[in-house]
């Protein structure tokens, strides 16, 4: 089995996040950028930029069909949009691998992460929170801790994930004692490394607890519930069978509205089957 | 409900939900589109992985009836360790039992 030094010295040996992030990042920063100068750093990777145009042209957006420039799609889906779906888009790349194990899958845990991205995203847009798309990447990155065991120590976890599905023992409990660290510490310091927000560091870290005071209150909260709620309707797979439990002082926070969920599913379905086709297929 | 496929899993008869638009806005093949193996060609000529499909009629029109919500409902309790205590887990808790009966092949 492997150490949690040798984990850590994997983790600070991944990949960075491509450059075009970064530059992305940098171009947004300028207030003087136009959606032209966002776009033109966009054409420059191929995958990225044919998904940008897929999205924009997707029901999520409702121009289905007639944005045919990326600078276009810029403008009408917005400058974090972009930034946040390279970033999502980016990392999908990073971790497009192969499992030895039978019991979960990168697709199918991928699968999961896309379905709390679109439930965070929706519980967002209800409660009126600002910046939408930082509660999908949220979403689409609380578990990532779980990819790098897949790809650093593929052998040794899917021995743990076996053990969790046969024994019905905590996956986080398991991870700590078989490896000395668990997915969510783990996650949390490839998000520094790759210096994410820490907002996003934090849904990693208290996705279990559901309540971090201050700025990440509010989309802790609503990874935390979004994972329940992806779990329970069986979008995708995490590596645990059983439903974690809810923190009810996430309900405070958030306030939602009654018959929430029932109203919301054919809409989640629907969000979820589109992100699912536009961030899984190539091209 | 409609639902997403990859191409090779197109079998004949199924129906397209969602039309099938290039860049410029020209419909390639219409919602509502019977489809048949023989596409398969056509969606891999336009680089197209997965299509929207209408889901069977049968589930998406399956009553809520006492005895599958009983069977949703035993079998969503088998993976959890609590009970809704308040009105919005029930909500919750009803959201994925419409779920598991209307749209079983939605994973």
């Amino acid at each position: 089995m492997s150490s949690i030094n040798e984990i850590i010295k994997q983790i600070e040996e991944f990949p960075t996040l491509p450059t075009i992030y970064a530059t992305l990042s940098d171009v947004m920063a300028n207030p003087r950028s136009t959606a032209s100068d966002v776009a033109s750093v966009i054409a420059q990777d191929q995958a990225s930029a044919s998904k940008i145009l897929k999205t924009a042209n997707s029901s999520l957006y409702g121009f289905r069909g007639r944005i045919s420039s990326i600078s276009q799609a810029v403008v009408y889906v917005g400058f974090e949009e972009v930034k946040n779906l390279c970033a999502a888009i980016s990392i999908l790349d990073i971790f497009n691998m192969k499992s030895l194990s039978e019991v979960l899958n990168p697709v199918d845990l991928w699968k999961h992460s896309i379905a709390v991205g679109v439930i965070s995203r929706y519980i967002a847009k209800t409660t009126g929170a600002n910046n939408l798309e930082d509660y999908f990447v949220a979403g689409i990155i609380h578990d990532i801790g779980k990819l790098i065991f897949m790809k650093a120590i593929p052998e040794s976890y899917s021995k743990i994930l076996v053990h969790v599905s046969e024994s019905g023992e905590s996956l986080r409990e398991v991870e700590k004692r078989v490896l000395g660290i668990t997915h969510t510490l783990a996650g949390k310091l490839l998000a520094e490394r790759w210096r994410l927000p820490k907002t996003v560091q934090d849904v990693i870290s208290y996705q279990y607890i559901g309540i971090k005071d201050g700025h990440s209150q509010n989309l802790v909260a609503t990874v935390h519930l979004a994972n329940v709620v992806a779990t329970m309707l069986e979008l995708g797979k995490t590596g645990e069978e059983e439903v974690p439990p809810i923190n009810s002082k996430v309900y405070k926070i958030l306030q939602l509205p009654p018959h929430f969920f029932t109203k919301a599913l054919p809409v989640i379905i629907k969000e979820y089957q589109d992100s699912v086709s536009l961030l899984l297929t190539s091209k | 409900m409609p639902q997403y496929i990859l191409i090779k899993e197109i079998k004949d008869g199924m129906i397209l939900s969602d039309s099938i638009v290039n860049n410029f806005g020209q419909t390639l093949l219409p919602a509502g589109s019977v489809l048949k193996e023989s596409h398969f060609r056509f969606f891999r000529t336009w680089n197209i992985t997965g299509i929207m499909i209408k889901s069977d009629v049968e589930d998406e029109d399956k009553e809520l009836s006492p005895e599958l919500i009983k069977i949703a409902k035993a079998r969503l309790q088998k993976r959890m360790n609590w009970s809704p205590k308040n009105n919005i887990e029930q909500d919750l808790f009803e959201m994925a039992i419409i779920k598991m009966i209307k749209m079983p092949k939605v994973s």
